[in-house]
């Protein structure tokens, strides 16, 4: 009995290993085979131009005339330059407070919205998403036009209650909350709906159980749902952080980096040194910078997450 | 003598086939979409009288326009015409991306002979040409004909001064709240809106050579918080943080809240639109010393130093900007006369409209009182140097002394 | 059964917080499209003067019909079309393939070439602008379509999405089918590929709205105004000087409104899809 059964086995077993060994390596080329557009491009494409652009950064070059190699003096001068440091101290105050701004609201509403008695949700829902679907650049002229010190709506809106008219724009101290408020008008749908999602996925027995242990719904927000939720907070803050770092449109369209230099970014500061004072150079070096700033801070949120993001 | 007229014929033939072919240019320039209009009928025109040359329009935006043209140039595809502003032009004319066209002007006998002075100026490096001008255009004071009549005013001489405007907004100035009047508005834009009052205080942007900033000699910061700070809060100046780009200034003018601004050529048409605002234009108010003190400047239209249609290209500037493309860019009423041609100036000024008397002003203008600008390479990047310490000026965070000697060495280091 | 009316609807202090947030926040939302609307329908005369003097009886389409004369925007608008749903396509087909085998395909330098790849997400586009032109010029492709849509099918974030949607789905279904013989290709296409349905429609809506409004590749690879897109038309209107807000109102109305009617017919999707890219652990 035992005879007839050993040789059966054995060559299962080398079908099976045979098999496995084949497959792993199937496995393998399929593997590369599957990621080769995409690597094609991304070689082409992206780390191309960005390599380019590193010896670009360590070049002098006004785009016209071939490009004069200066090493790392690009970076030692951007270092000392005031006009950099306050263009990424703007970028750093606009991405933080739209970041938190947009964050706290988008929640807040999505947690109102998740309420199922609410009525129309369908329809608030659509409404309050419909502004990311515009372009940035058709957004800002929108918003230029509302918060004209002179013609704009919102001036002649509170001027009915008796209030300003106020310098949104034109004023270096109103400039840069007026940007933030328009940024942060355009993505709250966006995160409000991410946010709603996982609100759903919260499951309904957790809540249940703290009620029974008498929980207050403050306690229920911080016990419950901000743990259960925050995969997607971190998702959004995330995501939230390396946009707002780029910010370019909204603020070149509404203030054009004024009033005195209030509003100017890194990607603006990028964008005249490349174009406006011939030096390609150093707005490469800029945005360079800008990568690694937005690289260590993303580095560092994903290490802070496994403090505070719940699996 | 068979053998020669064989040769001969297959020459020709050989000619005649290759002109057969048409050849391609690209031409580069800005523009909104009226002014795309005109420049399409212009190739349109040209096309129709010269079957054998295409032109490919590259229009952009003006905002993005010289990025595009740079990136352009950068990868090796220049346009075979371009228009450049005077601002980008000499950092272009130094980096040798225009061609030297005195020889071209010379062979083809291009009447030059008619053209404003600045237009002159401004497209010439060294003695040679790498351009014809474009645009040419002074900067005008615009006078609120019915503010100045209510006010019991009379509009002052061509020759007034800066105390003479300063006087006029004060007495011009009235009203609060909606009812509130201004006498001179301005708004910090470009350096060449601050220019006039620099000059009349007997400085300059930069020394005789450009290689040196003067802006923050005693005499022009202190002119500059007279026109920034002391006549901005008695509200006789518009205040630049009220107002901050032109068209909130030209609005009001035409609304007769505001009695003066300048403006340019481009302004004089948008006036002429509005039903019932009627103007005059001026020079900039100078000072007994100084008195030509306005704003004059060109762009250019050049061809591209790598161009492999040299002679398609030539043919095509040659018409835009001779008799031909000036005659339909007058009738289009596009910009004022590069030209000091009375031809021109019928078909461009509207004697229907204001101001009265547009081109013996301009003409007043380019000769007594026109300055031009002190060009060189890095203006932009100088002008948004020194504009954003002008702002922090309005905003009350330094006096002009401070704000321009901090920067005075930035500067240094772009003109050096 | 009970009626559960009255357990469906908010109590009154609740209801009034409530409601008067969300209403309130809605018409945040809608008021400034609404206005720009308005102002695209005033004739010039008035656009200067103040916002809130809406004649009804000056209404008028002017603005529009002066955008459509001024340049050819129907053009602008197949164009852009041509070019978004290549783009979409193509991120949808290599972020699905690239995602799989980052999930469930063991290869060697899997993980740090995921972790390369995500990396570019964060660099600014401005920086490689120059190299792309000359790469693009070096190919030809300058003015044509091909210089956006070939960069444009490959989306490091699609490949994100994907890869982290493919691991929450269970291995087991993948090791069932590898044992039965299934080779990978039909591993991937008849089975992961069903379940990735919902987000895969999802990366299809985000990367649609994104080329859409795409303004900075196409002014910089576009020269013609026979291949230009509707962002590139909406930025012309802009001007420097002379600004008619109403015609540049009704430019930006003109250049969003078929993104505006494809969200409006699929909002439901839209919105669930996105719910769904956020929800992802890890």
């Amino acid at each position: 009995m035992a005879a007839p059964v050993i040789p059966y086995s054995r060559s299962i077993k080398r079908k099976e290993t045979s098999m496995k060994l084949s497959s792993k390596a199937r496995d393998a080329i399929a593997g590369y085979l599957f990621i080769m557009p995409n690597m094609i491009g991304f070689l082409l494409f992206l780390a191309f131009p960005v390599v380019a652009s590193l010896f670009i950064s360590a070049a002098e070059w006004n785009l016209i005339t071939e490009p004069i190699f200066v090493g790392i003096n690009n970076f030692i001068a951007l270092f000392q330059d005031s006009y950099f440091w306050q263009c990424l101290r703007n970028t750093a105050y606009f991405s933080l407070f739209s970041v938190l701004l947009g964050i706290v609201t988008s929640l807040f509403l999505a947690v109102l919205l998740n309420n199922p008695r609410v009525g129309f949700s369908g329809f608030l829902k659509s409404a309050i998403f419909l502004p990311v679907i515009f372009s940035t650049v058709s957004v800002a002229l929108i918003w230029q036009w509302i918060l004209d010190t002179h013609i704009g709506m919102l001036n002649h809106l509170l001027g009915y209650i008796r209030l300003g008219p106020f310098p949104w724009l034109t004023d270096p101290h109103w400039s840069m909350p007026s940007v933030i408020i328009v940024g942060v008008w355009r993505q709250i749908g966006y995160n409000m709906v991410i946010f709603l999602a996982a609100l759903q996925g919260v499951p309904q027995d957790l809540y249940e159980a703290a009620d029974i242990d008498g929980a207050r719904p403050l306690h229920k927000f911080w016990n419950v749902t901000w743990p259960m939720i925050s995969p997607s907070t971190f998702f959004v803050l995330v995501t939230s952080i390396i946009n707002s770092f780029q910010v370019f449109d909204i603020t070149t369209v509404l203030t054009n980096g004024g009033p005195a230099n209030s509003t100017n970014t890194i990607i603006m500061m990028v964008y005249q040194y490349a174009f406006q004072n011939f030096k390609m150079g150093y707005a490469s070096a800029a945005a360079y910078m800008l990568f690694a700033i937005i690289l260590v801070i993303t580095a560092f949120q994903n290490i802070v997450s496994k403090r505070w993001v719940h699996t | 003598m068979k053998r020669l007229a064989f040769f001969v014929s297959v020459l020709v033939t050989f000619g005649m086939a290759a002109s057969a072919a048409p050849v391609t240019i690209k031409y580069a320039f800005w523009g909104n979409p009226d002014a795309i209009g005109v420049e399409k009928d212009i190739i349109d025109a040209f096309e129709a009288t010269n079957p054998d040359i295409k032109v490919t329009p590259v229009a952009v935006a003006y905002n993005d326009y010289h990025a595009k043209l740079l990136i352009m140039i950068a990868g090796g595809q220049a346009p075979d015409v371009m228009r450049v502003d005077s601002y980008f032009f000499q950092d272009f004319m130094k980096n040798k991306a225009l061609k030297d066209i005195t020889g071209l002007i010379k062979t083809n006998k291009f009447d030059i002979s008619k053209l404003y002075s600045v237009g002159l100026q401004d497209v010439q490096s060294g003695g040679k040409f790498y351009g014809l001008p474009w645009g040419t255009a002074p900067l005008y004071m615009f006078l609120n004909k019915k503010m100045f009549a209510d006010a019991g005013i009379p509009l002052p001489a061509n020759n007034w001064t800066y105390e003479d405007l300063v006087a006029l907004s004060k007495k011009l100035a009235k009203g609060e709240g909606e009812n509130q009047q201004w006498g001179f508005g301005f708004y910090l834009g470009e350096i060449n809106g601050m220019l006039p009052f620099v000059w009349g205080a007997g400085g300059d942007l930069f020394d005789k050579t450009r290689t040196k900033f003067t802006m923050n000699d005693k005499a022009v910061t202190d002119r500059l918080d007279d026109v920034l700070i002391a006549n901005v809060k008695n509200n006789a100046f518009t205040s630049p943080f009220t107002f901050q780009k032109a068209d909130d200034i030209m609005r009001y003018f035409s609304q007769n809240k505001v009695a003066m601004m300048m403006g340019s050529a481009a302004t004089i048409l948008s006036l002429q639109k509005i039903d019932g605002c009627d103007f005059a234009v001026a020079p900039f108010p100078g000072t007994a010393k100084v008195p030509a003190v306005t704003v004059y400047k060109s762009n250019i239209v050049g061809l591209s130093a790598g161009t492999k249609q040299e002679k398609a290209a030539w043919k095509f500037l040659a018409y835009l900007r001779g008799p031909e493309g000036e005659e339909l860019y007058m009738k289009a009423k596009r910009m004022a006369p590069t030209y000091d041609d009375q031809r021109y100036w019928d078909l461009y000024a509207d004697t229907t409209k204001p101001p009265a008397k547009v081109k013996e002003i301009t003409q007043e203008i380019s000769g007594k009182y026109g300055r031009i600008l002190p060009l060189r390479a890095g203006w932009m990047e100088v002008q948004t140097i020194v504009m954003g310490a002008l702002q922090k000026v309005v905003a009350g965070q330094a006096t002009s002394a401070q704000a321009l000697t901090e920067i005075a060495p930035k500067v240094q280091a772009v003109i050096k | 059964m009970k009626s559960t009316s009255n357990m469906n609807r908010l109590g009154l202090p609740a209801g009034i917080l409530t409601y008067g947030i969300l209403w309130s926040t809605a018409f945040i939302m809608l008021a400034p499209l609404f206005w720009s609307v308005m102002t695209a329908l005033k004739p010039n005369a008035e656009v200067f003067q103040a916002p809130y003097l809406i004649n009804p009886d000056t209404l008028s389409l002017r603005s529009f019909a002066d955008v459509f004369r001024q340049a050819p925007f129907f053009l602008y608008f197949l164009n852009t079309l041509k070019i978004t749903l290549a783009c979409t396509l193509g991120v949808a087909a290599t972020s699905a393939l690239a995602g799989y085998a980052f999930a469930r395909l063991q290869f060697p330098g899997r993980d740090i070439l995921f972790m390369i790849y995500l990396t570019t997400m964060m660099i600014p586009r401005q920086v490689t602008l120059v190299p792309m032109f000359m790469l693009m010029k070096q190919f030809g492709l300058i003015d044509n379509h091909l210089s956006l849509i070939l960069p444009g099918i490959f989306s490091a974030f699609g490949t994100f999405l994907l890869r982290q949607f493919f691991l929450t789905v269970p291995a087991d279904y993948d090791e069932a089918a590898k044992i039965d013989g299934c080779g990978v290709f039909r591993r991937f296409t008849l089975i992961m590929l069903p379940f990735a349905k919902a987000t895969l429609a999802t990366l299809v809506l985000l990367t649609f709205m994104a080329v859409w409004n795409d303004f900075l590749y196409p002014m910089v690879f576009l020269n013609s105004e026979t291949e230009r897109t509707l962002t590139m038309g909406l930025a012309i209107f802009r001007g420097d000087a002379d600004v008619q807000w109403n015609i540049l109102m009704a430019a930006v109305v003109i250049s969003n409104i078929p993104i505006l009617i494809a969200f409006l017919a699929t909002q439901r999707f839209v919105i669930n899809g996105v719910s769904m890219s956020g929800g992802i652990k890890g």
